[in-house]
C-alpha cells in the first residue's frame, strides 16, 4: 500500500519530481527499504485517461506555466513563452517520450580533452567514465526493457522507418535499425508488446512503453515505502545553519503553503525547474541560491542540436502508423576531427499527426508558412516521411536559466527565464545533419525536402552540472551537491555535457547509481 | 460526421443559421474568403473554413477587443487594394496578403487557422490521416508496415 508521511516526519528522503530521474530514484530507494516521498507539481493522470489526439493530449500533459526567453535562438521569436516541451504530471516527461534509449559514448565523458578549446564553450570533462556507468546502463536497460539489448528483440519497422532504412542503405550508412527502444517488442514485465499505435508522445495508453508512471511508481508504492504526492509545487528548499537542508516549502493547487521535513532532498524537476528551485531558495546564508558557490546553478543550459527533415514522395508512406521514433541511423554519432564540428548526431524517425505537422511546418526553412505551395505539402500528408536530428550541443556559461526579475507565477514564485544562443558548433552540425538527412530521402526518390528548425526543447540538460572540482559545477559524480551534503541533483540537470544521445537512459542509469550511493551514505553518515 | 466529399460551395455563401456572438456577417464572409486564399484546399468546402472563423468568434465573445481588431485588419487590407475584396483576382488577393504578411492581424489569422483547421477530426479523412488508433488495436493489423514501393531486399 502507498505510504502517507507526516509533514513533520524528518526521516524521509524527499524527491522533487517524478520523471525519469525522480520516479526511478523513488522506486530504487523504496526497494531498499528507505522511506521516500515524491512531491510532483502536476496531477496524476493514469494511462486509461490518456488521449489519442495531439492537441487534447498536449493540454492534458504539458507544463504550460509561463516562462520567458531571451537570446538569439529562434525560440525567442517563434514561441517566446514556451521554450521547453516537457510534462507536468506524475511520471514527468516519461509520459511523453519516444523511447529512444542510447548509451552515451566513451569520448563524450571526456569532452574537454577530446574536443579541445571550442571558442565560447564552457566544456568540462564528466567526473565519471563510461566504464563506471556501464553496470548501471545494464540495469537501466533491463529495467526499461530496451530493445536490442540483453537479448530483447528489436521492434518491427514501420512505414516511416522502412523509407529511412532504404535511403540509409543507398547512401552507404551501415548502422540503421529500429533502434534501442524502451517499448516492448514482446510482452515483458507485465506489460504487452507494442500495437504500433502511433501515439508514443501522447501518453502510454497501450502500456507497451516504459514510463515511471506505469513501472517505477506503482512498484515503489507496492513496497509500502513510497508516497507520491501530486499537485505539490515546491517553492523553496529550507536549510539550517549547519549547511544541511531540512525540508521544503510547497504550495498545493489552491495555493495553500505547507512545509515538509526531510533528511535528504533530491531535486529532479527537469533542467529549468531544478535550478529555478535552487535559485529561489536563496537565504541570508546562501544569497546566490542553494548549492551555488560556483555560480554555475542555472548555467550551461543545453538542449541538444536538433532539427527535422521532412520528405514528400510520389507514392504513399503513411508515416503516422507505427511507433513515433522507432528508427535510428547511428553512423554520424562519432566524433570525427575531419568534420567542421566536434561531437556527433543521430537521425531518428519522427512522425506527427496532421495537426502538429502543419504547426511544425508553419516555421520551416524552405517555403512560406501559408499559400498554395504550403497547402500542397499538407495535401501530400500521406506521402510524407520524417526524421528528427539530435546531437551534442556545446555548454556555454551564458546559456542560462534565471529567475525573472518581476514576473511571478500563480504561487508568487518568480517565473524562469531561459537565455540561449546557438554555438557556432551547433549550427555547423545542424547544417551537416540537414544535408545528410536530405540525402537519405533523395536516395529513395523524394520529390521535395522541407527542413524545420528546433522546436521547444524536449531535452533540457546541464543547468546543475557534475564536476570534479567544486568551482566548475554544482554536484559531484553522484549528483551530490558540492556545497550541501544532503542535497542531490537527480535529473538531466547534472549532465556535464549533453552527449549526442537522447538523455533518458543516462538519467535512469544515474538515478539507479545515485540510489546505491544514498543508501550507502545513509548507512555511514546520516543515521 | 464527415460532410459529403467533393461538394463545392460558392465563396460568398456562409451558413445563415449559425448565430455569431460578435462578428458581423460581412466580416465573417470576408474572413472565410481570406482564409481560402491563405490556405487554399480546393476540394474542401467553406464550412471547414467557417469552423475557424467561429472559433475566432468564440474568442471575440470573451475578448472585447478582438472583433474590432479583426474588422480593422480587414479594413486596412481593403483600403490598400482600392477595390472591393470580392472584385479582386486570386493573384491580386495573394499580393494584397503578402503586403500585410508581417502585421499582427495576418499573424493572428494564420496561427488560429493552423490551430483550428487541421485539428478538426472531421477534416482528417480528406488528408488521409486516420487519427486515434488505440481503441482499434493500434496500427499493428492496420498497415503499420504496408508500404509496397520499397523492396524489402533494399533494406
Amino acid at each position: 500500500m502507498p505510504r502517507k508521511f507526516d509533514p513533520d516526519d524528518g526521516s524521509v528522503v524527499l524527491i522533487i519530481g517524478s520523471g525519469a530521474g525522480g520516479g526511478t530514484l523513488g522506486n530504487e530507494l523504496a526497494q531498499k527499504g528507505i522511506r521516500t516521498l515524491i512531491l510532483e507539481a502536476g496531477p496524476r493522470i493514469e494511462r486509461e485517461q490518456h488521449v489519442d489526439d495531439e492537441r487534447q493530449s498536449f493540454a492534458q500533459l504539458t507544463w504550460l506555466d509561463k516562462r520567458t526567453t531571451s537570446g538569439s535562438w529562434r525560440i525567442a521569436k517563434d514561441s517566446p513563452n514556451f521554450p521547453a516541451n516537457v510534462c507536468k504530471v506524475v511520471g514527468g516527461t516519461t509520459v511523453h517520450w519516444g523511447g529512444c534509449s542510447l548509451r552515451a559514448q566513451e569520448h563524450e565523458f571526456g569532452a574537454k580533452d577530446v574536443y579541445g578549446d571550442n571558442a565560447g564553450a564552457n566544456l568540462s570533462n564528466w567526473p565519471l567514465t563510461l566504464a563506471e556507468l556501464e553496470p548501471y546502463y545494464d540495469k537501466a536497460e533491463e529495467k526499461m526493457g530496451v530493445t536490442g539489448t540483453h537479448g530483447i528483440p528489436l521492434l518491427d519497422a514501420d512505414n516511416n522507418q522502412i523509407v529511412m532504412a532504404a535511403g540509409a542503405k543507398k547512401v552507404g550508412y551501415k548502422e540503421c535499425s529500429t533502434g534501442n527502444m524502451a517499448i516492448n517488442s514482446r510482452p515483458r514485465d507485465g506489460r504487452p508488446a507494442t500495437i504500433q499505435d502511433g501515439f508514443c508522445f501522447q501518453g502510454i495508453r497501450s502500456n507497451a512503453k516504459w514510463s515511471t508512471l506505469n513501472t517505477e511508481i506503482p512498484k515503489g508504492e507496492a513496497t509500502g515505502n513510497l508516497e507520491v504526492r501530486p499537485e505539490c509545487h515546491v517553492l523553496k528548499i529550507e536549510h539550517d545553519k549547519s549547511a544541511k537542508v531540512t525540508g521544503v516549502l510547497y504550495a498545493d493547487k489552491q495555493g495553500n503553503h505547507y512545509q515538509q521535513r526531510a533528511r535528504i532532498v533530491c531535486v529532479a524537476g527537469n533542467s529549468i525547474e531544478t535550478p529555478r528551485i535552487l535559485l529561489n531558495s536563496a537565504s541570508n546564508q546562501y544569497p546566490e541560491g542553494l548549492a551555488n558557490s560556483s555560480g554555475q546553478v542555472g548555467r550551461n543550459y543545453m538542449r541538444h542540436m536538433s532539427g527535422a527533415v521532412w520528405a514528400v514522395f510520389d507514392k504513399p508512406v503513411r508515416m503516422y502508423r507505427g511507433n513515433t521514433m522507432a528508427g535510428c541511423i547511428k553512423d554520424e554519432r562519432y566524433h570525427r576531427p575531419d568534420r567542421e564540428f566536434v561531437g556527433g548526431y543521430y537521425m531518428q524517425t519522427l512522425h506527427l499527426g496532421l495537426s502538429f505537422l502543419v504547426a511544425r511546418l508553419a516555421n520551416n526553412l524552405d517555403l512560406a508558412g501559408w499559400g498554395r505551395e504550403y497547402t500542397r505539402i499538407m495535401e501530400a500528408y500521406e506521402y510524407m516521411a520524417g526524421m528528427w536530428l539530435v546531437g551534442e550541443d556545446m555548454p556555454q556559461e551564458t546559456n542560462c536559466v534565471t529567475l525573472h526579475p518581476t514576473e511571478k507565477d500563480q504561487f508568487g514564485m518568480p517565473i524562469p527565464n531561459v537565455h540561449f544562443d546557438d554555438h557556432v558548433n551547433d549550427i555547423a552540425m545542424r547544417n551537416h545533419a540537414y544535408k545528410r538527412g536530405a540525402m537519405v530521402y533523395d536516395a529513395v526518390g523524394a520529390t521535395r525536402i522541407i527542413r524545420t528548425p528546433p522546436g521547444p526543447s524536449a531535452h533540457n540538460l546541464g543547468t546543475c552540472r557534475q564536476s570534479a572540482r567544486p568551482e566548475d559545477g554544482v554536484c559531484n559524480k553522484w549528483g551530490q551537491t558540492h556545497d550541501i551534503e544532503n542535497l542531490f541533483i537527480s535529473d538531466g540537470s547534472q549532465f556535464t555535457t549533453s552527449t549526442a544521445e537522447n538523455p533518458t537512459l543516462t538519467i535512469v542509469a544515474l538515478a539507479i547509481r545515485q540510489a546505491d550511493y544514498i543508501a550507502d551514505q545513509m548507512a555511514k553518515h546520516f543515521e | 460526421m464527415n460532410p459529403p466529399v467533393g461538394v463545392t460551395v460558392p465563396v460568398s455563401v456562409v451558413s445563415q443559421v449559425y448565430k455569431y456572438h460578435r462578428l458581423p456577417p460581412g466580416l465573417v464572409e470576408q474572413l472565410v474568403s481570406i482564409y481560402r486564399t491563405m490556405f487554399p484546399h480546393s476540394t474542401v468546402p467553406d464550412e471547414f473554413y467557417e469552423h475557424v472563423v467561429r472559433k475566432l468568434d468564440d474568442k471575440a465573445a470573451l475578448d472585447q477587443d478582438l472583433s474590432g481588431f479583426l474588422s480593422d485588419g480587414v479594413e486596412a487590407l481593403n483600403s490598400q487594394t482600392g477595390t472591393a475584396w470580392t472584385g479582386l483576382s486570386e493573384e491580386a488577393r495573394i499580393h494584397a496578403l503578402q503586403r500585410v504578411e508581417q502585421t499582427a492581424f495576418f499573424q493572428r489569422l494564420r496561427s488560429d487557422f493552423v490551430l483550428y483547421f487541421y485539428s478538426n477530426p472531421a477534416i482528417w479523412p480528406r488528408f488521409g490521416y486516420e487519427g486515434p488508433s488505440n481503441d482499434q488495436g493500434g496500427y499493428l493489423h492496420r498497415g503499420f508496415n504496408d508500404i509496397d514501393w520499397i523492396k524489402r531486399e533494399d533494406l
